[in-house]
């Protein structure tokens, strides 16, 4: 049972607006079972699926008076008929006619959907499409050539999920359907609600009060969630779209391509489901056209002929990840390289100096494309700038992995609503200011004394040396012509550092406010023009905050995007090694330590009192879950009176149990790479970073037995 | 806040509007536009916007655009806290806020006390004002929601000094 919300359309009565989302329903159907089909042709279900969806289309088309609809509809329908009863055998063919015949009725019904009216230009005309659809029919089964066999892929468990969804309903891209069930459930809670105003409107006992406020709570919460859940739709309503997509242009790009999807039942706000589809079609496409190699390529590497893209969506720490992987060519970061110098992107210079990473984030800068040869599918330049461009505007963001000769992973990271962001909030002229946490990469608070030292200015523009890197810093103030007092003076300044479509750059903010969770509420018109704000926020306070577009206002303030900033490369040592970003603290004996940052989730300030021993372990109660705390640091043992612990909460990659590393204070987070073992004395390799030309030691985690360090003498 | 109920003299095309104050000057406005009136309120302000947009304001799980008539009228800001009236054309660009001094009652007038703007005002109010209620114990200027919707205002935008 379903309730369909249909948009006001002017030309069109309800009646056959009615009909149009149905129909468009129907053919989606008819195209999720038609790739199906082709991997299954023996399965009748399917065939039975595509001929009720045509013959749908043409029963209530007579009713209407759609004539040209009718008469396509019916040659459809006769050939679906034969091959109903057995007189046709599945085969490519029929499946590129069927094809054919739903993009036909596609198009009328959205000529109907514009004008009302079925077209008439002389391209309106579908009488070549009902002779070859007649001509298919005409074929006797005997003469049918080569009918499609069974795909060895059915036993795969993507294949299994898609064909029994296939025959679902599917989502019409502009309704919404509603289990009646939730939409009941919103009513009454509604009604709920009302009772608890009237009730609070009639109620002059004070003490009555806090009972009311609690069934006032409970009511919001839940209609909060409900509503919420009527927005999910599953991922798999994208997913279908993509198996037609694939054959079609793997077919047209001399490619044989394989689309496997698991995941699909994950959950996503409907708008966030609409926003990720051009990207991701865009995602799927490079992968066919640029991942996976040609058929000979691939039998020559020692590959199955035929390539497999996957796609995978699953829901991570409250954003949905989708990871779109190929077993292709994978990304040959030479040629990725010389392709940027040659576009002029880097100088041959910076690109000696870049990491392997480093490269791969070329491909994210705009006027950039790989593909040797510029096709219709992709390599036009537009691209996975756009995708990058994409996804950050909903708060999302892109990772790429690549491996030569095994295959690229582009993993697209969204959070599960754009209605509610988590956000940090900064004061600046008396005005609150909401910063996406999506887009904040650090908070570096400057003294006034280090703020003179280190934010150098070239002309006008101002930069901060952070970590060796030129960041370009933005005062708040002065990009949004803030009219208040000089700042106050003495407390130095707050930078956050902030990073969207790869304009990095640091916004100069009078006050740091506490992170919260924000309510978005979109802005109007003439406002939203002004391209500076995403929305407007009530904080918890009552008070407001404008929402900061975080590219919008680093273009603004003319930074660039730019991976790598010149002063870097001319800096950065040649190194064939990857340079790992490491975390620097003060251990046992004042002694400095490193810790690769990517095992580093958190690093909290507690209280004492807040740990205890057990069995000579200490253990902490950390947001629902024990954690064996090692103190790295000695702090406990040499200074039992202290009250204070600076503890980071790390998580080993690969395994699920975090624990804590008490250590006596956080220096610096810097980059380095892992040097060579140099003291093999110990018995087991001692290890350390070497950060600039500084050997630090290195801090290793045992997921069992607690730390082990090993360290040598700092050079 | 005052209450300003008039009685009207004739009952022909009889028709009601509700008043604001901008200072001394009184501005009616048809009831049926009026969505909603807030009275005092802080309305967020928007940084690098003209001066005759005061801001934004959540209301009822949107958020608005308040204009700021005084600004509009090329007057001097408001000393005191000002009032916002919530305010529609039925058209599709929603409703918006105004933000006012004052927000006064609801009169009745008829068309007969309706007489055309002076010519002699400056130009930058004689675009906005749609006629002049003689009443009995004043002068109510006549304006319109539609007329000042913000996304039609940027023609305007050059007669409002910044």
């Amino acid at each position: 049972m379903c309730a369909g919300i249909l948009p006001d359309k002017g030309n069109v009565d309800d009646l056959t607006q009615e009909f149009l989302a149905e129909s468009q329903e129907g053919l989606d159907r008819m195209e999720r079972c038609l790739t199906e089909l082709e991997a299954h042709p023996e399965d009748r279900s399917l065939i039975t699926e595509i001929f009720r969806a045509v013959h749908t289309i043409k029963g209530t088309t007579g009713f209407l008076g759609f004539k040209r609809l009718e008469k396509l509809a019916h040659a459809g329908e006769n050939l679906l008929g034969s091959l109903r009863d057995g007189r046709l055998l599945v085969n490519e063919r029929l499946i590129d006619g069927l094809l054919q015949l739903k993009d036909g009725l596609r198009n009328i019904l959205e000529i109907i959907g514009i004008t009302g009216g079925e077209g008439t230009r002389a391209v309106d005309n579908d009488d070549s499409l009902i002779a070859s659809l007649d001509r298919l029919n005409a074929a006797e089964s005997g003469q049918s050539d080569h009918p499609l066999e069974a795909r060895q892929s059915s036993g795969e468990q993507g294949d299994e999920n898609s064909r029994s969804s296939a025959v679902d309903a599917g989502a019409n891209e502009k309704t919404l359907r509603i289990d009646v069930d939730v939409l009941n459930r919103m009513m009454n809670l509604v009604g709920d609600l009302v009772l608890t105003r009237n009730q609070i409107l009639r109620s002059e006992a004070a003490q009555a009060f806090p009972e009311l406020v609690r069934s006032l709570d409970a009511t919001t919460a839940d209609l909060r969630e409900t509503v919420m859940q009527a927005r999910m739709q599953p991922v798999g309503n994208l997913f279908r779209k993509f198996p037609r997509m694939v054959r079609d242009l793997a077919k047209s790009c001399g490619r044989a391509v394989r689309l496997q999807y698991s995941g699909q039942e994950t959950g996503l706000d409907k708008s966030l489901l609409e926003a990720i589809k051009d990207p991701l079609t865009h995602a799927v496409r490079n992968a066919v056209d640029h991942g996976i190699e040609k058929p000979e390529a691939r039998l020559l590497a020692g590959k199955p002929s035929e390539g497999l893209i996957t796609l995978r969506a699953f829901q991570q720490s409250g954003s949905v990840v989708i990871e779109i992987t190929d077993d292709g060519a994978g990304i040959a970061t030479e040629r990725v390289l010389a392709k940027a110098v040659e576009r002029e992107l880097v100088t041959p210079e910076q690109a000696a100096g870049m990491s392997e990473r480093e490269t791969l984030q070329l491909i994210f800068l705009p006027g950039f494309s790989t593909a040797a040869a510029v096709t219709n599918v992709s390599g036009r330049g537009v691209g996975m700038d756009v995708v990058r461009a994409n996804i950050e505007k909903v708060g999302g963001s892109v990772e790429l992995a690549s491996q030569v000769g095994v295959g690229t992973t582009l993993r697209l990271r969204v959070p599960l609503t754009l209605a509610i962001v988590p956000a940090l909030v900064v004061r600046c002229g008396g005005q609150s200011f909401a910063l996406p946490q999506s887009a904040l990469v650090e908070l570096v608070h400057l003294s006034t004394g280090e703020a003179a030292a280190m934010v150098e200015s070239i002309g006008s523009a101002s930069f901060y040396r952070l970590r060796g890197r030129l960041l370009p810093m933005v005062e708040l103030r002065s990009l949004l012509q803030l009219k208040t007092s000089a700042p106050p003076t003495g407390k130095g300044i707050h930078v956050a550092v902030l990073e969207a479509e790869g304009r990095r750059y640091g916004l100069v903010v009078e006050e740091l406010m506490a992170p919260e969770e924000i309510v978005v509420k979109p802005l109007s018109g003439i406002v939203r023009e002004l391209g500076l704000f995403t929305g407007a926020a009530v904080l918890g306070d009552g008070s407001m905050a404008l929402i900061v577009d975080v590219a919008a206002a680093g273009q603004r303030a003319g930074v660039k995007p730019s991976e790598i900033k010149e002063e870097d490369a001319a800096e950065a040592p040649v190194t064939e090694e990857a340079l790992e970003e490491y975390l620097l603290f003060e251990g046992e004996g004042e002694a400095t330590q490193a810790l690769p940052l990517c095992v580093v989730e958190r690093i909290e300030e507690l209280a004492r009192s807040e740990i205890s021993r057990i069995e000579g372990r200490v253990m902490l109660r950390y947001r629902g879950e024990t954690l064996v705390l090692h103190d790295a640091g000695a702090v406990l043992q040499q200074n039992p009176a202290v009250a204070m612990l600076t503890v980071l909460i790390c998580t080993e990659p690969g395994s699920a149990s975090r624990q804590g590393l008490i250590v006596r204070r956080v220096l610096d987070v810097s980059s380095g790479r892992v040097a060579e073992a140099v003291d093999k004395d110990q018995g087991a390799q001692a290890r350390a970073v070497l950060i600039g030309n500084r050997l630090i030691a290195l801090c290793e985690l045992r997921p069992q037995e607690g730390v082990r360090m090993h360290w040598s003498e700092v050079a | 806040m005052l209450q300003a109920v008039v009685r009207a003299g004739s009952d022909a095309q009889e028709s009601s509007v509700c008043t604001v104050g901008l200072g001394e000057l009184w501005l009616g406005i048809e009831t049926a536009c009026v969505r909603e009136v807030l009275g005092e309120r802080d309305v967020e302000t928007v940084p690098l916007m003209p001066s005759y947009l005061a801001g934004v304001l959540p209301n009822r799980g949107v958020m608005l655009t308040v204009l700021c008539l005084r600004s509009l009228l090329g007057m001097p800001r408001y000393e005191g806290r000002s009032s916002v009236m919530i305010v529609e054309d039925g058209s599709a660009g929603g409703p918006f806020g105004l933000l006012v001094d004052r927000i006064g009652g609801i009169v009745s007038v008829t068309d007969a006390m309706l007489e055309p703007t002076p010519s002699t005002l400056k130009e930058q109010s004689r675009q906005l004002f749609n006629g002049v209620y003689k009443l009995q114990d004043r002068l109510l200027v006549r304006i319109e929601a539609k007329q000042l919707r913000p996304e039609s205002l940027s023609e305007l935008q050059g007669l409002v000094a910044q």
